[in-house]
């Protein structure tokens, strides 16, 4: 047996192809065979448990062949199904879709606001993190009308690919601050650890409406509002804005657009937002500033004998993009006066959070309890410390350090000249 | 138990098979000096790498083991002398007519047309008869009137030599042949090789030698650029078929009197000259033995070509990738020289071999020394990355096509997906069905009569991918693979490398198609082990990445030429340094400059 090393060789390949093409071929899909989902409403079944919708991507028309652009037909179809499961629901849906269902590329889960209400939505997420074609980047939202009618509606303007639609829009976050950055596996691990509670992103359809002006305007915040309450027409009629947040794995309620930055900045995803405030020194006027935060947070969290007491501190930097004062924020004396003004202002609206959160909502979604894990050792500690508790009687301090770096282009602001030759005026 | 035997037996290692037994190692003493070195000078290191590489001490001893196989050996050259027996050993006899006839037996006279046999008679007192023998075509016979009939038949009484019937031979060599190499021969078989080799033998009545001249005037092409290897900056002469010519091509650019030229022959049948070169103060003595030792023991009738050389002294036949250089650039075998290897010339042959041959060396070209530095590493990343797309660009796409859809961006998915939409094959086909038209174009393109050779190019590729995506019989994604990966092949300089780098794909597409990304990295696992098993000329073929050795400025970046301070160490140089550290001395400073090496860190 196995004498020369032909044989030894011969075997040697023998036992490799054999290995090799027993694990092989099985999870072998052509490109045009798997019919790929973009998008996953899930609700509450008439007839089922689930009805679950999926927007399925039409490759011919979102790359039609040779002409490099859609072929003018429907880029991508919605499909909606009851089912007990999610998973027979792909199959079902196999029954009359040709192509196999496959969610490698799924951008997005959406939920229904009942299903997040009741807690079926924290029973399903941990399934589907748990399935191997799932995105763990996929981002997480709750729709306040029925996902498949959001799906139906939702026709992306510019794009062609309504998978580029949505990544593009859950990643505006990262220049509006109004939604959460929340992708299925954070949302999962805030699911299961004990020291903070996930949120979501909250979207609606919008109505379309523009109420007639009636002669006055009013200062609102432009973070003020919620889906499905922004006064707005035209572009895709959905809207992304503000949070839902949840307390063990229910929804428990929402977060405004302000809130969801505020969100943002202690969880350290707060990237960049315009801010519309009003002008500390002429109340009638309104500062626009760019802001982004130049630090990750410093949350500290202690245990003491009269509570837990939390201390968060935020480093903010932002430039003036426009004053309708004409004051001169650039000029030493006034500059430290806008940003202190705005300093207080944030602190105000954290403050509120906070306030919200440990009363309103009882749900630690900043995740104080994970920068307070570390002052216990074991689960067994954490378990006993009670954290939803001590959370909701825990005082919290926010510390704001706001600093001006840019004030735009201008020199000087001028003021609107009175009817002179000179014509130099400038300023927003 | 048994199982357990087997197991180690098949996946086990038990050294290298018992062929190759020739390693190029450093001696003791060498090892000795390095390490006594080391404290002061160190090895040649650049910069501040100081990182020594501990060399496994072996001993020298260990060189031939299998020297014992000598009987063997012996039976084989009984075997050839055998083979040999159409070419006499006989001696030159003294009578000049034994002597025609022994030749006209020889070269089968009558019969061959092309040897030419003059009788004449030498104008002496007393006149000696002789004869001359050279091949028509082989001999340039202007030499033969001018310089050997005229001088003998005409000239000789001029010097009334006293004894001239003593040593004809001698005689006529010393005084009356104006030929420049002229030799005296006694057997009969040194006969036959010079007269084959286009030189005229004469044969004088009463002597018992023949004198060889050197009339060699074949027609051969002259120097041309070269066609294989083409540079844009550097000298464009590319060798002959005529080793004479190579050999001097070879010298022009070493001019050193160490340059040593040794000429063997193979092959009984068709006695093919060929040489080896190298620098004997550089070389390492036991690398010039074993390509001798392998030359000298091939038993075969006709090494025609050096390819046919190379087959027959390479070290791992059935391995895809080359290990020995072949190319046609005198300047690359002189770099190569003077780094130490050996060069083999095959007469008749436009290519030279040089030995050993790793694999970074088939990644070089000679331009990355004729640019500038900073161009040279551009160029050589470049092509490093050409031998990956080569090997795995369209494995690599079968395998995310088809497994793993999930890494290509949405956008991309969904136009290959539209693009496959009316494509009837799978993945696979497509690609393998691309993947052999390319290699149609290819090989139609090197056969092809050379005027529509670049027409048929542009026809395959571009008029032949554009109808098959027309025809949906490809997606037009593909087209893109196949190209970018012929044009990767093509990027790489040698030849044979990029012929090994090409067929490779095709495993790795199998690969990919059955098992996706896991078998492209098992075959990427197996290619390494196989790599890292292979040897050339006893050294490793993965040499100087692994086994790691003394630090390069040359192998895959190329540091500038005066920070190129040393040879490759492991080819074990006689000399590794090729310059002192302070190579540029108009750097440094007029004040400075007697303070020497050290300093050049700052300046350099």
């Amino acid at each position: 047996m196995l004498r020369d090393s032909r044989q030894r060789l011969a075997t040697a390949l023998l036992i490799m192809f054999m290995i090799l093409f027993s694990a092989g071929c099985g999870s072998n899909y052509e490109p045009d065979e798997l019919s790929y989902v973009l998008l996953i409403g899930i609700d509450h079944g008439a007839q089922n448990l689930l009805r679950i919708s999926y927007l399925i991507a039409v490759p011919k028309n979102i790359s039609g062949p040779g002409q490099g652009g859609g072929g003018g037909g429907q880029t991508a179809s919605v499909v909606t199904i009851e089912s007990p499961s999610i998973y027979a629901s792909m199959n079902m849906v196999n029954s009359f879709v040709g192509r196999k269902i496959s969610l490698m590329h799924n951008k997005g889960i959406i939920f229904s606001e009942a299903m997040a209400k009741d807690g079926s939505m924290g029973v399903i997420v941990p399934g589907l993190t748990q399935f191997r074609e799932t995105r763990g980047t996929a981002f997480i939202a709750v729709s306040r009308q029925k996902p498949e009618e959001i799906l139906t509606r939702m026709k992306p303007l510019l794009e062609t690919n309504p998978a580029k639609y949505f990544e593009l829009l859950a990643g505006n976050q990262s220049f509006t601050g109004y939604i959460p950055s929340e992708k299925l596996q954070n949302f999962y691990n805030e699911l299961k650890v004990g020291g903070i509670n996930p949120v979501s992103i909250l979207i609606a359809i919008s109505d379309e409406k523009l109420p007639p002006y009636n002669g006055q305007s009013n200062y609102r915040s432009e973070g003020d509002y919620v889906a499905g309450e922004m006064v707005e027409k035209g572009g895709v009629a959905l809207e992304a804005m503000g949070a839902a947040v949840f307390r063990e794995g229910k929804m428990v309620g929402i977060l405004n657009g302000n809130e969801t930055s505020i969100y943002s900045m202690f969880r350290g995803q707060y990237r960049r937002r315009i801010y519309t405030i009003k002008d500390p020194l002429k109340p009638g006027n309104l500062v626009i500033m760019e802001v982004n935060q130049a630090a990750n947070p410093r949350i500290k969290v202690f245990l003491t004998e009269e509570g837990t007491v939390i201390e968060a501190r935020f480093l903010l930097e932002g430039n003036v993009l426009g004053v309708n004062s004409l004051i001169d924020y650039s000029l030493p004396p006034y500059r430290p006066v806008l940003e202190k003004a705005f300093e207080e202002y944030i602190e105000q609206e954290a403050r509120n959070l906070v306030e919200k959160t440990q009363h309103e909502y009882r749900s630690d979604i900043l995740g104080f309890g994970n920068k307070a894990r570390h002052l216990v050792l074991t689960q067994k500690d954490w378990e006993q410390l009670n954290w939803p508790v001590l959370y909701e009687n825990a005082q919290v301090s926010v510390e704001v350090k706001y600093k001006i770096r840019r004030t735009g282009t201008l020199l000087r602001l001028m003021p609107i000249s009175k009817g002179g030759s000179e014509n130099t005026q400038q300023g927003e | 138990m048994q199982l357990k035997h087997w197991t180690s037996k098949i996946l086990g290692y038990d050294g290298p098979p018992d062929s190759r037994d020739f390693d190029l190692v450093e001696t003791d003493e060498e090892q000795e000096s390095v390490s006594e070195d080391a404290g002061e000078e160190s090895i040649p290191t650049s910069m501040s790498r100081k990182h020594k590489i501990k060399k496994p001490k072996k001993t020298g001893s260990a060189r031939y083991r299998h020297n014992a196989n000598k009987s063997g050996v012996d039976s084989d050259e009984d075997n050839a002398e055998r083979l040999n027996q159409g070419k006499s050993q006989r001696e030159i006899h003294i009578d000049l007519k034994t002597n025609k006839k022994s030749i006209e037996q020889l070269f089968h006279m009558p019969l061959n047309k092309d040897v030419v046999i003059r009788v004449f008679t030498l104008s002496t007192e007393p006149p000696v008869p002789a004869f001359l023998v050279f091949i028509e075509g082989m001999a340039d016979t202007k030499l033969i009137n001018d310089y050997i009939l005229k001088p003998l038949m005409l000239l000789t009484n001029l010097d009334p030599g006293p004894d001239i019937s003593l040593d004809t031979c001698t005689n006529v060599l010393q005084k009356h042949l104006p030929s420049n190499q002229v030799k005296k021969l006694t057997l009969f078989e040194d006969v036959v090789t010079h007269v084959l080799s286009g030189d005229t033998v004469i044969f004088f009545e009463g002597c018992p030698c023949a004198v060889s001249t050197e009339t060699k005037g074949f027609s051969h092409r002259a120097v041309d650029t070269a066609r294989t290897e083409q540079v844009v900056q550097g000298p464009q002469e590319g060798f002959v078929e005529n080793m004479r010519s190579n050999t001097s091509l070879i010298r022009r650019t070493v001019r050193s009197e160490k340059l040593i030229t040794e000429y063997l022959q193979v092959g009984f049948r068709n006695n093919n000259n060929m040489a080896i070169m190298y620098l004997a103060d550089l070389v390492n003595p036991d690398l010039v033995q074993e390509v001798k030792r392998r030359i000298k023991s091939i038993k075969t009738d006709y090494v025609a070509e050096s390819g046919i050389l190379e087959e027959f002294i390479e070290d791992q036949p059935f391995s895809l990738m080359p290990q020995i250089i072949k190319t046609e650039r005198p300047d690359r075998v002189s770099s190569m020289l003077s780094e130490g290897k050996v060069a083999i010339i095959v007469d008749n042959t436009p290519f030279v071999m040089l030995v050993p041959g790793l694999l970074f060396d088939f990644l070089h070209s000679p331009e990355d020394h004729y640019v500038r530095f900073p161009h040279a590493i551009w160029l050589r990343i470049i092509r490093v990355f050409a031998v990956f797309l080569t090997i795995l660009l369209p494995a690599f796409y079968v395998a995310i096509a088809t497994f793993h859809q999930e890494m290509i961006p949405t956008d991309l998915l969904l136009s290959i997906a539209a693009a496959r939409e009316r494509v009837p094959f799978p993945t696979i086909v497509e690609i393998l069905l691309m993947e052999l038209s390319f290699e149609l174009v290819r090989e139609a393109g090197v056969r092809v009569p050379g005027i529509i050779g670049p027409t048929l190019g542009i026809v395959g590729t571009l008029i032949l991918g554009q109808a098959a995506v027309a025809a949906s019989i490809v997606s037009p994604i593909l087209i893109i693979i196949v190209a970018v990966t012929g044009l990767s092949s093509y990027t790489i300089p040698n030849y044979a490398a990029a012929f090994g780098f090409r067929f490779m794909r095709f495993f790795f597409i199998f690969l990919a198609a059955t098992m996706g990304f896991f078998g492209i990295s098992s075959g990427l696992f197996v290619l390494l082990c196989l790599l890292l098993n292979m040897k050339s000329f006893g050294v490793p073929y993965l040499a100087p990445v692994a086994p790691k050795t003394a630090p390069s400025a040359d192998i895959i970046l190329r540091f500038p030429a005066w920070q190129q301070e040393t040879r490759p160490d492991y080819q074990q140089p006689l000399d590794v340094r090729r310059q002192p550290k302070l190579s540029r001395v108009w750097a440094i400073k007029q004040s400075r400059q007697p303070a020497g090496g050290s300093e050049n860190e700052g300046v350099d």
